[in-house]
């Protein structure tokens, strides 16, 4: 196996940073202790109770959101993958070479894979993936970004792919470890669209059997899985089945009963309330951005840097992020989460000051007030909507978002919060009827500055998506983010992403309020790990107690 | 009046007393609950109700007492409008049916009858799927959702008003169309549905509730009851009285218009 | 021969502690075989609960009852202690009873034969073959009078007539060969002609050798059957004795005004003269050539009034008699302008009335008023009576002058605090007055009069009965009296005309139609009546 210098390099970095989160990937050790009673055993379903959105698509090329991250570890897998300490780790590729002038890559692909419906895993599959994500048609957003750089795939022989890459892309390895890159059989693809939705085909330990729109997904295993290092071993678990359960008091009171055996996005309480039972914690924090509000840059009144930090003076989140997430999550500073080691935090800016707030927005000519206590300018009041996803917020962030509507009404404004579900929250967006959106992305690496921040990022991806909600366009820092981008050079990219964030910062775009929450609740069952990438959970290795 | 008050007997006495206490809160909410609805304080949070604080606090530290004071006026005030709503369509549809021509009579049937078959919340549930969630669709969808059955009881007292033996001796007096609907007609048909109209008040309430429970009605930081109940919920386990608190109010507001209209009904008849 | 039954000091309370009623307090009786007693008195004498106490059933609608007899022998046995069960074997095998609701005593799903067979199958006692029950099921209903019996087992109580649905329950009641028939107000809601009829089969079982007690008030319908009367009233016996002896010389005072008020004589002639009908002056009311029919639920029409021509003259009272489905309603109705005849025309003063268009029509209806046969059902319930009377003075575009309510309900003998009350909290008779009142507020020319005591108690009638005649004589009224009763409009009218299935048979003076009937119908309600 070849490992050329820059990608040690890389990895490096990431191990450093995942001494970070330790709890990364339960890994047997929680469950084993959570539960001496039980015994490990072969066989059975597992169900597994999300509440994120159900997909309206299981494809996570089409589109691309943590849902469809989520259910598809099960079922597809990427070219490379990215272990607990952040080394990039062969999967689908067993090895890869980069040129010296970083614009050509060369995978070699295992000998001998084939997707579940027999069609060879090769260099041909994996171009036609790549096509597959560039196919306007296909409405990619995440992956799309993701191999924006890729201007073509060339089939060197059955087992080598070529990629060519249009500028230099030190996060391309990053970017294909990620599931919303993960390689599927070309001749489901050729299905078309609606087929391929229903039931995409891929390598992994499970198959997708049969989707019950509104209620689950049910998997199978994969009698013929072959593991990443070539061992052909099996699931321990027949099959999971995946149920969309919206409420998170449902499903944690369906743990309690015995009818799931995992849950993701518990409310804190729940957390905290489950310590010292048989139920095992798993904290693994998203990778990328942390979460955070960002402010739209694009109109009025957040077009002025004064209000906008006048928002975010006034809007003290830390009493009610102590409270409500009691104590599993702390504040971020930052716009990427703590797990990235390229994080660049200044909790200066972002210190609770009602006096500054208030004099900023007299100097903006929000000088007015009516009737009801609000701001008002011209007669136009101070009014940002905010339109929330109920189905990417849990409770306690919502509850949040009304603590930051009482303590910026004190300012004087008038913040509208509008739940709603992820579709019309997406029409929303692209319709820019929103002046605060609390939007999370994932992705691997601090290259995800240059996908939210980028003044290309507001132009929407074929889906229609755009994930630049701050609407940022600042060429000093796009020039920042293209040359990180480019950099071969680890130090340099880490300073350039450092001043990428101080611009974003001190700009006032963004008010960051803790990293992207990722637990997950477990009963009955040992062994649940969590990949290294987006942190999404794997069952491959997962098996029921007894109890 | 004292009469009335005798009439309405114990139950009813109190009944109308916790109605009364209720107005109070729509008109007057601060003589009840003097503080600020939203005013957030997280280093009180999740308070058991105790001295000061009778129904305790909420996540975000706010007094959950004083939340449900402050929602009075929109979810009594949802409860009213919706009611208005319904029986201003059911004036119009009952009477059209009751007193017009037969050819009238048959079309509204048809679409009463059509109406009457869907339940109230399927037809809520389609309204704020056109007009998209909050209060206003709500009380429009559980205003038109309720129209069908005032709007059948109304066509029937009409009918029944119409054909009476009084309505026909004042014809036979010399009395015009238009004096015997404003005497006789109006007015008998109109006294029975003051009890079902305060029947439906609480049920109004109780919909509006729901529609708000399941997140189509209010927003927030409205504390509307039944999102109030929808945010409490969540904490069911750990704090009982963010649900259970507001959960008794619209169960005693619910009851308590019940047990009043049942009893005007009785007083009426 | 031992009597039948023998009760001595009966009392019947309904309720326990403060809120019991005593509804029959001390009453006494005894009927011997073939010997018909009857019980008389107005309504709230406790005449029905007497007779449902004399089957054990004093307890049955829900309330309860408490009965206590010093003695209560009923065909040779003691009845104070008789369990339910023993009741059930009694009733119908030595005591059967005759409702006065012939249509709601019947199953209106079963045949006659059914009902009157299953009275039989009762009495596990006396078991028959199936062909000797049917046998005695016919023999039944001939012995009630139903002609064509084995036709009439067949049918269902809704082909039957009133007449001949209450001959069939007199069939359930006789066929178990009773000692003791128990019949309350088996002829109230016959026409008379019909109610002879039954009178006279009842009549026919007396002499046979049945007992009966005949639970009535109406005292004409009594002499024809009744041995011996029982006056009740509030629960007490106030008379009894022969038939002749209370009827002709009643001693008691109630008894006295009760024997008084049942309408007999003819209209005494006016004090003053009265109003001459002169023959230039056009009539008040006059109806050509009226016909009316409406259509029937199988197609077909019923011509409820047909080809009818009569006049009423100014000053005069008119009365209208005939037998229930004779048209005296419609006909009525049309005198109204309630209604448009088909053909024909009613024209009053000599003007148009009935061909008016109504817009035309209403500001002339205050001289036409209608005293209705439910004056309760004409009043809007929300309303007390001076509002229901102030309503009738501005109908006619007033406005109520000082004290002119009051002088209303003076002129019907109402005192001035009945203003304040609603009509359900009257008394019928005073809610008749009420009715009157009300017409005449519009002070109109002429009265139309629907059956206005045939809900009445007869003495209640008597006074309701003298006040219309005083008013229209007084008043100078021309008065329509619609009645099933020719001896109520004798009293109260100058002509008649005599209406059968929708025709005028006779017609004239009343006193001469009463003293000489032309037409064998007026013939036959006059037997019927006297």
């Amino acid at each position: 196996m070849r490992r050329p210098a820059p990608v040690i390099a890389l990895s490096a970095l990431a191990l450093v940073l995942s001494a970070c989160s330790g709890s990364t990937g339960g890994d047997g050790e929680g469950s084993g202790s959570s539960d001496p009673s039980g015994s490990a055993q072969a066989g059975g379903t597992l169900v597994y109770a999300t509440g994120d959105a159900e997909p309206t698509c299981l494809d996570p090329h089409v589109g691309g959101n943590y849902p469809q991250a989520l259910i598809s570890t099960q079922y597809l897998e990427p070219l490379v993958g990215r272990d607990a300490d952040g080394t990039i780790t062969p999967w689908l590729a067993t090895g890869w070479t980069v040129s010296e002038d970083g614009l050509t890559w060369d995978f070699t692909l295992a000998e001998g894979r084939t997707f579940t419906d027999g069609t060879p895993v090769d260099a041909a599959a994996v171009k036609a993936n790549v096509e597959h994500l560039q196919d306007p048609d296909t409405g990619s957003s995440t992956g799309y970004l993701a191999v924006g750089k890729v201007s073509e795939v060339e089939v060197v022989d059955a087992t080598t792919a070529r990629f060519h890459l249009s500028a230099p892309d030190a996060a391309l390895l990053e970017s294909l470890s990620q599931q919303w890159t993960a390689i599927q059989s070309p001749a489901g693809i050729e299905r078309g669209q609606d087929a391929n939705c229903a039931a995409p085909i891929g390598t992994g330990p499970f198959v997708v059997e049969a989707w019950t729109p509104q209620q689950q997904v049910d998997l199978v295993r994969n009698e013929d899985y072959v593991r990443p290092d070539g061992t052909a071993e099996p699931a321990a678990l027949e099959g999971i089945t995946w149920r969309f359960l919206p409420d998170a008091a449902t499903r944690y009171a369906a743990l309690g009963s015995g009818q799931v055996n995992v849950i993701d996005n518990p409310q804190p309480d729940s957390i905290v309330a489950s310590e010292g039972t048989d139920i095992t914690h798993i904290d693994a924090p998203r990778p990328g951005s942390s979460n955070r509000i960002e402010l739209n840059t694009a109109q009025a009144p957040f077009d002025d840097v004064a209000v906008r930090e006048a928002f975010i003076r006034s809007a003290n989140p830390e009493p009610g992020i102590e409270t409500l997430f009691a104590g599993v999550t702390a504040p971020s500073y930052s716009p990427l989460a703590s797990v990235e080691p390229t994080a660049y935090s200044d909790e200066s800016l972002f210190g609770y000051d009602l006096d500054e707030a208030e004099a900023l927005l007299d100097g903006a000519g929000w000088t007015e007030r009516d009737a009801d206590g609000y701001r008002t300018r011209d007669g136009e009041r101070l009014t940002v909507r905010f339109p929330v996803s109920t189905n990417q917020s849990v409770a306690a962030e919502q509850s949040l978002f009304e603590q930051i509507q009482a303590n910026t009404r004190q300012a004087g404004f008038e913040v509208v919060l509008e739940p709603m579900d992820l579709s019309a929250w997406y029409t929303a967006l692209g319709e820019n009827a929103y002046e605060a959106v609390s939007a999370p992305y994932t992705k691997v690496g601090p290259d995800v500055l240059r996908v939210l921040y980028h003044s290309d990022s507001t132009v929407p991806a074929p889906s229609g998506y755009f994930a630049n909600h701050a609407q940022v366009k600042d060429p000093a820092l796009d020039a920042l983010l293209d040359a990180a981008s480019a950099s071969q050079d680890e130090a340099e990219r880490a300073d350039l992403y450092a001043q990428a964030q101080a611009i974003v910062l001190e700009g006032f775009y963004i008010l960051p309020l803790y990293d992207q929450q990722n637990h997950f609740l477990t009963r009955g069952v040992e062994g649940v790990e969590t990949l290294g990438t987006v942190s999404t959970p794997t069952f491959v290795d997962a098996a029921l107690t007894q109890s | 009046m004292r009469g009335t008050a005798r009439r309405l007997g114990v139950p009813g006495g109190v009944a109308a007393a916790v109605v009364a206490l209720m107005l109070l809160a729509v008109v007057a909410p601060g003589v009840l609950a003097p503080g600020d609805p939203t005013a957030i304080d997280p280093a009180g949070a999740m308070q058991a109700p105790g001295w000061g604080v009778w129904f305790g606090t909420d996540e975000s530290g706010r007094d959950v007492w004083t939340r449900v004071v402050h929602g009075a006026s929109s979810s009594l005030g949802v409860g009213l409008a919706a009611t208005a709503i319904g029986t201003g369509l059911a004036l119009v549809l009952g009477f059209a049916a009751g007193l017009g021509p037969r050819w009238l009579d048959v079309g509204v049937a048809r679409v009463v009858e059509v109406l009457y078959a869907l339940p109230t919340m399927v037809l809520a549930l389609l309204l704020v799927a056109v007009q998209g969630p909050g209060v206003a669709a709500s009380v429009l969808a559980v205003g038109l959702a309720t129209a069908p059955g005032y709007a059948r009881i109304l066509r029937a007292r009409a009918r029944t008003v119409a054909g009476s033996g009084y309505v026909a001796a004042a014809r036979l007096e010399g009395r015009s169309g238009a004096w015997v609907l404003r005497r006789h007609v109006l007015p008998n048909s109109l006294w029975p549905l003051v009890a079902v109209v305060t029947l439906g008040i609480g049920q109004a309430v109780v919909w509006v509730a729901a529609l708000s429970f399941i997140g189509l009605g209010a927003k927030p930081p409205s504390s509307e009851w039944g999102a109030m109940l929808n945010a409490g919920r969540l904490y069911l386990t750990t704090s009982w009285w963010l649900t259970v608190c507001p959960g008794l109010v619209i169960t005693a507001t619910a009851a308590a218009l019940t047990v009043l209209g049942r009893r005007l009904g009785r007083v009426a008849s | 021969m031992t009597d039948v039954l023998t009760v001595e000091d009966l009392h019947v309370t309904f309720g326990r502690g403060a809120g019991a009623a005593s509804v029959l307090r001390g009453v006494s009786l005894r009927v011997a075989p073939g010997e018909c007693v009857a019980v008389v008195g107005e309504s709230g004498a406790g005449k029905s609960v007497l007779s449902r106490a004399l089957l054990g059933l004093a307890g049955e609608g829900g309330s309860t009852a408490t009965v206590t007899a010093a003695r209560f022998d009923l065909a040779g046995q003691d009845a104070r202690d008789l369990s339910q069960r023993r009741w059930r074997r009694l009733r119908g095998a030595r005591v059967g009873l005759v409702m006065q609701d012939a249509l709601g005593s019947l199953d209106p799903l079963r045949t006659v034969g059914a009902e009157v067979r299953e009275a039989l199958e009762a009495h596990p006692g006396r078991r028959r073959s199936r062909a000797d029950r049917h046998e005695a099921v016919l023999t039944a209903l001939a012995d009630a009078g139903l002609d064509q019996p084995a036709v009439r087992a067949a049918q269902r109580s809704g082909d039957l007539s009133g007449g001949m649905r209450q001959r069939a329950l007199i069939a359930s009641a006789i066929v178990g060969s009773p000692d003791l028939l128990v019949l309350d107000e088996p002829t109230t809601a016959l026409d008379a002609t019909v109610a002879a009829g039954v009178l006279a089969l009842l009549a026919r079982l007396r002499d046979e050798g049945t007992a009966m007690i005949l639970v009535s008030h109406d005292l004409r319908a009594v002499s024809r059957v009744a041995d011996r009367v029982v006056v009740l009233r509030d629960g007490v016996v106030v008379e009894q004795g022969t038939t002749a002896q209370v009827l002709s010389a009643p001693a008691e005072a109630y008894a006295q005004r009760l024997v008084a008020a049942v309408p007999r004589g003819p209209k005494p002639p006016p004090a003053t003269g009265g109003a001459p009908s002169s023959p230039d002056r056009p009539a008040a009311l006059e109806g050509t050539g009226l016909r009316r029919t409406y259509p029937l639920p199988g197609g077909g029409a019923l011509a409820a009034v047909d080809d009818v021509s009569l006049r009423l003259e100014h000053g005069r009272a008119l009365g209208v008699v005939g037998e229930s489905g004779s048209g005296k309603s419609t006909l009525a109705r049309l005198l109204l302008a309630a209604e448009r005849p088909d053909t024909g025309e009613v024209r009053r003063d000599g003007e148009p009335w009935s061909s008016l268009d109504e817009r035309a029509r209403r500001p002339l209806r205050r001289h036409v008023r209608l005293v209705p046969q439910d004056p309760l059902a004409s009043t809007d319930p929300r309303l007390d009576v001076g509002a229901v009377l102030r309503d009738a003075i501005t109908g006619v575009g007033r406005r109520p002058e000082r004290g002119e309510v009051d002088s209303l309900l003076a002129q019907v003998l109402l005192g001035p605090e009945i203003a304040a009350r609603r009509p359900r909290t009257l008394s019928g008779g005073q809610r008749q007055r009420v009715a009157i009142a009300r017409a005449l507020a519009a002070d109109p020319d002429v009265l139309v009069c629907d059956e206005p005591v045939s809900a009445l108690d007869v003495t209640v009638q008597a006074e309701i009965l003298d006040l219309l005649r005083d008013l229209q004589v007084r008043r100078g009224l021309s008065l329509v009296l619609i009645s099933h009763d020719l001896a109520v409009v004798r009293q109260v009218c100058d002509d008649v005309v005599v209406m059968k299935d929708g025709r005028v048979v006779e017609h004239g003076e009343v006193e001469r139609v009463w003293a000489d009937p032309a037409h064998p119908f007026t013939r036959a309600l006059l037997a019927a009546g006297r």
